[in-house]
């Protein structure tokens, strides 16, 4: 059951309608693609640089620095 | 971006389907069978409005037992179809499992069809549960899911209003799973006050 009838609202309020719900479809999340990067120890340079970008909150990316959780035999 | 849809066959989660489709994210509609008196004509329901307006088919996951042993008006006749309409947990199984369901097919999002709060029935129907489901099943499974209300800001005269625009028909949402909608359980009230309300502006 539910709509039925055929009334012809006032298309300013469909168009209201249609952008609240529109809006909220906007703070859905994008998907994550996960990428392992390894360095040696002696590219301290670009580990460094990576580190710069995880610094920045408007940049879209995520780092997680997995060295601090395992521990590397 | 993907989107895993609550969808039940009523007029609220088809009208949330369309919206979706036209924001052009890759839909994974999700129906469940909680063992709802209403499950079969409410499935029929769904896969006819999915290919009507051309959204992918549901996948239905049967979780009958729930019902079985969880007493409530929504699965058990002989309790009063309005009066004991409370069915605990239910949007609780309903978000996780498509939390369950969003992990599976990679998506980070997951939609459920609910109304403003300012009417609640429920406590498990307000942006404050909401919110804290979220929470619970992004770290449940370590994956950040989260939760779209996009009806969240509507009544069910809004939601008819647009639905008409959409040209969406042939819903099912009785309680009672009977051909004939009963007119007495909260989703046919709420539907006809809705549409007394309408017939009055």
């Amino acid at each position: 059951m539910g709509g039925g009838g055929s009334n012809n609202y006032d298309t300013r309020i469909i168009d209201r309608l249609s952008k609240v719900a529109q809006d909220s479809f906007k703070s859905a999340q994008p998907e994550k693609r996960n990428v392992f990067i390894s360095f040696d120890h002696r590219d301290v340079g670009d580990i460094n640089l990576l580190r710069g970008q995880a610094s920045n909150d408007i940049l879209k990316v995520e780092f997680v620095k997995e060295s601090d959780r395992l521990q590397l035999l | 971006m993907k989107l895993v849809t609550l969808v039940s066959g009523g007029i609220d989660s088809t009208l949330m389907s369309i919206l979706a489709k036209e924001q052009k994210f890759e839909l994974f509609p999700l129906f469940i069978d909680y063992g709802q008196l209403g499950s079969k004509l409410e499935w029929e329901a769904c896969v006819y409005n999915h290919l009507h307006h051309k959204l992918p088919v549901p996948k239905k996951m049967v979780l009958r037992g729930f019902g079985k042993l969880i007493h409530s008006g929504l699965t058990d006749k002989k309790l009063r179809i309005k009066e004991d309409a409370f069915l605990p947990g239910r949007n609780s199984l309903f978000l996780l499992s498509a939390g369950s369901y969003a992990y599976q097919v990679r998506s980070q999002n997951i939609a459920i069809g609910l109304l403003t709060d300012e009417f609640k029935l429920f406590a498990d129907q307000t942006r404050g549960f909401i919110s804290t489901a979220e929470k619970f099943i992004s770290m449940e499974m370590d994956y950040e899911v989260k939760i779209l209300t996009p009806l969240m800001d509507f009544n069910k005269a809004e939601v008819i209003k647009l639905a008409e625009s959409k040209k969406i028909s042939k819903t099912y949402s009785c309680h009672a799973g009977n051909v004939k909608p009963c007119g007495k359980c909260i989703s046919c009230l709420e539907i006809e006050n809705a549409l007394k309300n309408l017939n009055q502006e």
